[in-house]
Order: structure tokens, then sequence, then C-alpha cells
């Protein structure tokens, strides 16, 4: 077929130097410009493979459990965090018979859900035998590690110190406590909503 | 079969003059062009109206499609390459890796000094030595043989099990964790009796040793009040 082609080129051309020429157009007219157009955009479909591919793996490395964790990372976050659920467990978990309204004064304003439904069954017993013993208790937390932490739920352990006056036994007695707290960031406080002993 | 071949292949020659902003209209002008070089040329020229140019205009155009999308794509791989890079290489990212297998170490550890088979001293002991470092490995190892009969003879075994931890503090290759253990006592000599079990706040100090977190320090948390 090919021969039948050059050989009408030819005798079109009439000369032999036509043949050869009309060879070389035809090759360059159809293989070279062929992958000269094509190139580009094979070359595209590649670049943007890697540029998908790296941009998923990105990703994947930033969605894991660990790197979303900014526990320590976030120094600032965690100290808040840290401070925050100090000052807070120290007044809730500290009790006076002569001014039980600062107790549930603190409660209302750091606890909520299943925290609060816990403080609330523990504050009824207390509450009721808390005037004639005349109880007094006090809290003091040791220290508070931020086990996770992201934009608004952290998960803490606390070393929690407490000691317990009563007028009937005239001596205080001292309990060392663990507790497992999940908070939850509302504006710019913290919320516990979850307050575990250990 | 062998007309149409060659038809086309004009064609293509054309494309290329077009793309050179010089070709006209039919396949035969083209093929006019191409063997008789000068006319070709003069032919050409005569075509070139205002219609021609803005129709190389239009070529021009769609020839650079092509490389505006290949420009795309390469800036789509620099910006993909470019935050595999960095996610890669995120100082913060290993700074929670190094937290949680720090956080990872302690628990084990912990729960292996608080475990202690009176049955088999030894094999407990060198399971403590496998989990230390520094000071603290030094005084397991230097447990002697008097003291080991001694372990022994207190005849129980108690078993740790770590309820809660969580790192206090990292700083590069050292690391301090709180960790919550609850101690299971069983008396060897009454196994009828009821274990005793007792909750037990630690604070663990942790070393980075050749890529391995070991406990350097073990303490009990005192009450301060």
């Amino acid at each position: 077929m090919e021969t039948t082609e050059v050989t009408t080129d030819g005798t079109t051309k009439g000369t032999p130097k036509g043949t050869t020429r009309g060879r070389s157009t035809r090759a360059r007219g159809t293989l070279l410009p062929r992958v000269r157009r094509l190139a580009p955009w094979v070359l595209a479909v590649a670049l943007v493979a890697v540029g998908v591919v790296g941009l998923v793996q990105a990703d994947d490395v930033r969605s894991t459990a660990s790197a979303e964790n900014e526990a320590l990372v976030d120094a600032a976050g965690t100290a808040e965090v840290q401070a925050a659920l100090t000052q807070g467990l120290s007044r809730v978990l500290s009790y006076d018979h002569t001014a039980p309204e600062a107790t549930t004064a603190a409660a209302d304003s750091l606890l909520s859900g299943a925290a609060r439904e816990e403080f609330d069954t523990l504050y009824a017993g207390l509450a009721e035998r808390a005037p004639d013993q005349e109880l007094v208790l006090t809290a003091r937390v040791q220290s508070v590690a931020v086990r996770t932490l992201t934009d608004d739920t952290a998960e803490a352990l606390v070393f929690l110190d407490q000691t317990s006056t009563r007028a009937t036994d005239e001596e205080s007695t001292v309990s060392a406590a663990q507790l497992a707290v999940v908070a939850e960031r509302d504006g710019s406080t913290w919320t516990i909503t979850e307050l575990t002993p250990l | 079969m062998s007309t149409d071949t060659s038809i086309d292949s004009d064609r293509d020659v054309d494309r290329d003059d077009t793309d050179a902003g010089t070709g006209t209209g039919t396949p035969k002008d083209a093929a006019a062009a191409t063997t008789g070089g000068a006319t070709g040329s003069t032919g050409g020229r005569t075509g070139s109206t205002d219609g021609t140019r803005s129709g190389g205009r239009r070529a021009l155009l769609v020839a650079a499609v092509p490389w505006v999308v290949l420009a795309a794509a390469l800036l789509l791989a620099v910006v993909g390459g470019r935050a595999w890079w960095f996610a890669e290489h995120d100082p913060d990212l290993d700074r929670a890796a190094s937290r949680d297998a720090a956080l990872i170490a302690a628990r084990t550890h912990v729960a292996t000094l608080t475990t202690l088979d009176g049955t088999d001293v030894d094999a407990g002991l060198e399971a403590w030595q496998a989990a230390t470092t520094g000071l603290l490995h030094d005084q397991v190892s230097e447990v002697d043989d008097t003291n080991r009969a001694l372990l022994a003879d207190i005849g129980s075994t108690s078993t740790g099990r770590v309820l809660d931890a969580a790192v206090l503090e990292l700083d590069g290759s050292t690391a301090s964790v709180m960790v919550s253990v609850e101690v299971t006592v069983a008396d060897l000599s009454t196994p009828t009796a009821e274990p005793t079990i007792k909750r037990n706040r630690f604070a663990a100090d942790l070393r980075l040793v050749d890529g391995e977190w070991l406990l350097e320090d073990l303490q009990q948390v005192a009450v301060t009040l």
C-alpha cells in the first residue's frame, strides 16, 4: 500500500527527489506531530497523578489519631486545660458545711452531662450528713496530665488529694484520688463532661 | 484507500503550515505549497487576509492549550509534593509520635515493674532489668541472692495493671508520665484467700535509649496535704 502511495506522489512530482521528499514529509507528518501533540498531555497526566498522590499522602500523615492529638504538641492549649482542671476540680471537690453553695456554684459552672449527674448523686448524700458531722472537704489537685487534646475536647488523668475533717472524729482523713476526666470546650471555658474515679 | 491516506498526509502538512501562521484553505493549496516552493509561498502571502490572521491566532491559542494544562499540572505536582514533604518532616508530628511512643512504653514498663511472680523472682527481675535504664536499672541489677531469697520468702505474687496513663512532660529524649495502677497481691501460701487489690499512682520518668523508651525512675505519688 505504501509503495503505491509513494508512486502516486512520485508521479505528481515527477522526480526521484520528490519521492524522497514525499516519504520524509509523510513520516514527520504522521508520527512526530502526533508524539509532539500527545507528549504534553501524557506529562500533564503524570504530574497530576504526582500531585494527587502527594496531597492524599500528606492528608493521611496528618489525619492519624496520633497527629490529630494536640496534647503536649500545642503547649499553650495543654497548659490551658491543665489550669482549668486544676482550678475547677479543687473547687468542685471541696466542701464546707457552712458554705455548701460554693460547691454547687462551682458544679454549675464546671460540670455538665454525666459528670454533673454523678456529682448530684454524690452531693445529695453529702449534704444530708454534712451539717451533723460539720464536714469540711478540701481537695488539692497534684497534677494533671492531658492524654488527648483536640480543638474542643480533652481527656486527662488527674491526681488529687482530699482531706476530710469531721467534728466527731476531731482529726482529718487524707485520701489519694485518681480521676479520669473528659472535658469539652465551650467558647473559652472548659466544661467537665465525664469524671471517673479510678 | 491510497488516495485517502495521501490526502491525510497532505492535511497534516497543511496543519503544520497553519501552525506556522501562513497556511490556507484546501489540501490542494497546501500540496501546491509543498511541491512548488516559491509559488506556494506567494500563494500563502496572497491569502493572508484579516480572516486568516485571526484563524492563525485561534490556532495559536489551540496550540497553547496543552502547555497551559501542563503548567497547571506541574503546579499541582509541586503543591502535592511540597505538602507531602512538609507532612513527613513536620516537627509537631514527630513530637506527637514520640509522646505516644513514650506513653505506650510507660504503660508496659510500669506494669512490668509492679508485677513480680513470687515463685519465679529471677525471671521477674530480668524483666525489670529489660524495662529500665540508668540508676533504676543499676538498682534492679544489683539485687543480690540474699535479697532474691527474701523476695521469694515473702511468698506473694503481685500483678500490676495500668488503668490509665498520660504524659505530663516531654522534652526530646526524656518524658515524665503519670500512671494509675491497680496492683493485685495474691498470697501464695493461702491460695484460697481473696487477693488484695490496691490502687496506686505513679510518676514514671523515661529516657529514650537507642530508640527505645526505658524507665529511669518510678515513684509513688504521695499525698502532700
